[in-house]
């Protein structure tokens, strides 16, 4: 018989919401049905919205659901926020007793495991400090770490990994890694960090609009749900922007991304970028330009796309029409991107957008190699061939 | 292997295991006592001393106001006595009611974000208020030893200091629960309790008030508890009469206390989304 741990049957949840003066009933849960089996690490994804916390709530006891029943058997403990309960005054001492307590431990259980827990931390010479003199780093990876050190039988996780600096977070991954190890921990982990999913968890269930869409092993689960994410028509129309430059002898109407799967952009798999422009008082265009700058995030420069620099460059055209950008294979790793555009007209900047618009690109396999992937970070992908052989022009500078 | 089985339903906690929880729980209720102490002392330059400061100067207040001013009589007993033995269970009472009605409010962050018994919120607030009751407790036995008036009755305290904090938790739970939806109460909080105090017999004696109406209605008086639980703590200190109407009181607080804790268990499971 299996020994389960977490047995959620029929749970909804329903919140009054006034809307027009009108009072309706919102349904956060719709009928979950879910069995967690002990010793296992349960991933839960979705978008926002899609009922995860809603979940964890009614878990961790903070809120009720309105149907159903969930049989819990073993300690629970929850990390919906890291920290809880700190106070600025106190010190880094006694906030590890008053957050432990607060998480369910006993002012015995947090004695024995003082010792690691500052050790964890890293911030020993500041652990009689209060901790309003912290710099907000420190006070995270205080609070993580008591909450790390916790020994629940099940333990629910949301979104801590995206705390800290890189380093401290590789060493929270080990952390659940151990913890996934030591015998009997059972762990439900909300993430939107598909590659700690992929690492972490058994099994993988897919919320949307408060259902489970999809159960199952995590690398399925998360696949279907990148590609679904990427499933949206990547179209923005920029002609009612008013934030723009340029002497407007023609304007960029709108930008939109084509692919073969819908607009759904992957890693090295085909795809076109089209531009719509206008010109006012222009019937054809001597000299068309456009320079495409690719950000990652909001700020950091990855690359330009440029038609006049790649040698494509695009005379006597109408004044009205598209141009296109095509990819043989998409270069862009996964990742969200977004860019500004400029168009010049015989040389002169006719119109620039800054932050035109943003698009997201599903992780695949640019290089066709056969293994998924790890990159996580946005960047490109560059032509690379590795072998033991030095270059035919010599190792020798 | 027998294990924590917790069951989560649309129906919440019943009281039973909601104090069992509490009592499971005694080092989340040190930890909030610890704190608020910590919190209360810390960044002040006289720190305890406030403690000392604060009983004084009400006993200074009412001692202008009640004895010099108004002239009330208090049976032979030495007004600084008299009121004293007032104010110790009225400032304790004061300070759990004004604590535990925004215990749930200043904590609205934790309370949506992690599962506790929420009843150690305010229940907490009610072991901080000892300190200053001891040390009013103490002055009031010192004012006695000085005065030549008896303190063997102020063993009594332990019953009475009980009724009192039942009373003001009881109040305590009700309000904090209502004040999540509504947090106009928390505003009517202070001055219903300043109007409390000045017809409450704390600074002037039961026989005052009860000469302002007829006979037969002065049970009326014996419905706010703390009027009876004065009574009582005096009776026992001063040898002063105990009119059997303190049954009255005795069981308004015990009420007051039940309702409060049942009212706050129904709002328990909706409070996070109350917030």
């Amino acid at each position: 018989m299996k020994d389960i741990a977490v047995h959620i049957e029929n749970l909804s949840k329903e919140y009054r919401i006034e809307r027009h003066g009108k009072a309706e009933t919102f349904k956060a849960l719709d009928g979950i049905n879910l069995e967690v089996e002990r010793g296992k690490i349960l991933g839960i994804i979705g978008s926002n919205g899609a009922g995860k916390s809603t979940l964890l709530k009614i878990l961790s006891r903070i809120t009720y659901p309105t149907t159903g029943k969930i049989t819990i058997e073993g300690r629970l403990a929850s990390l919906l926020e890291v920290g809880t309960g700190f106070h600025p005054e106190l010190s880094g001492r006694e906030n590890v007793y008053l957050n432990g307590s607060i998480l369910g431990m006993s002012r015995q259980e947090i004695r024995q495991k003082f010792d690691d827990i500052v050790e964890f931390s890293g911030i020993e010479k500041f652990i009689d400090t209060p901790v309003k003199h912290y710099s907000s780093g420190m006070y995270v990876r205080l609070a993580f770490s008591v909450a790390a050190n916790l020994t629940p039988e099940i333990l629910i996780i949301d979104e801590v990994l995206a705390v800290g600096d890189a380093q401290f977070q590789a060493r929270c991954l080990q952390k659940m890694d151990e913890a996934k190890a030591s015998e009997g921990r059972t762990i439900l982990f909300v993430s939107h960090n598909m590659a700690a999913i992929n690492h972490l968890c058994d099994e993988v269930i897919w919320l949307k609009e408060g259902q489970i869409v999809q159960t199952g092993k995590a690398e399925e689960v998360t696949q279907s749900y990148l590609l679904q994410m990427a499933e949206k028509s990547q179209k923005v129309a920029l002609k009612d922007r008013t934030d723009r430059s340029g002497n407007r002898e023609a304007l960029l109407t709108q930008v939109e991304w084509l692919s073969p799967q819908q607009g759904a952009l992957i890693s090295g798999k085909p795809a076109t970028l089209k531009i719509d422009y206008v010109s006012g008082h222009l019937e054809t265009i001597g000299n068309l330009r456009c320079v495409f700058n690719v950000y990652k995030g909001n700020q950091e420069f990855v690359v330009t796309l440029n038609n006049d620099m790649s040698g494509s460059g695009i005379h006597q055209v109408p004044g009205r029409g598209s141009v296109y950008c095509h990819f043989d294979q998409l270069p862009f790793m996964h990742g969200e991107y977004s860019i500004t555009c400029n168009l010049f007209v015989n040389g002169r900047r006719s119109d620039k957008v800054e932050q035109a618009f943003r698009f997201k690109v599903a992780e695949g396999d640019y290089y066709n190699s056969g293994h998924k992937t790890a990159e996580k970070r946005p960047g490109v992908y560059v032509a690379q061939k590795w072998n033991t052989l030095p270059p035919a022009y010599g190792s020798t500078p | 292997m027998s294990r924590n089985r917790i069951i989560i339903s649309p129906r919440g906690n019943s009281l039973s295991t909601a104090l069992h929880e509490l009592l499971q729980n005694k080092d989340l209720l040190w930890t909030f006592t610890y704190r608020d102490i910590r919190v209360r002392y810390a960044q002040t330059y006289l720190g305890l001393a406030w403690s000392l400061i604060q009983p004084l100067f009400g006993l200074a207040a009412v001692f202008i106001l009640f004895f010099k001013i108004a002239k009330v009589e208090t049976g032979g007993i030495p007004y600084l006595s008299f009121a004293l033995s007032g104010l110790v269970f009225w400032n304790y009472f004061n300070y759990v009611v004004t604590q535990s009605s925004s215990s749930l409010v200043n904590m609205q962050a934790m309370i949506k974000k992690i599962y506790f018994p929420r009843l150690a919120l305010p229940f907490g607030k009610s072991i901080v208020g000892l300190i200053d009751f001891a040390v009013a407790l103490l002055l009031l036995f010192i004012a006695n030893l000085i005065l030549n008036q008896p303190v063997s009755g102020l063993l009594v305290f332990p019953l009475i200091l009980l009724l009192t904090a039942c009373t003001a938790l009881g109040i305590g739970t009700i309000v904090s629960a209502i004040s999540l939806r509504y947090r106009d109460l928390q505003q009517i909080i202070p001055f219903a309790l300043q109007l409390l105090f000045f017809v409450t017999p704390v600074a002037y004696p039961q026989a005052l008030l009860a000469g302002l109406i007829p006979e037969k209605w002065t049970w009326v008086i014996y419905l706010n508890p703390m009027a009876g639980l004065l009574e009582l703590f005096r009776g026992f200190v001063f040898g002063t009469a105990i009119s059997p109407l303190v049954w009255v009181s005795v069981a308004m607080a015990m009420a007051l206390f039940l309702t409060g804790v049942l009212f706050f268990m129904r709002t328990d499971k909706k409070m996070a989304d109350l917030l």
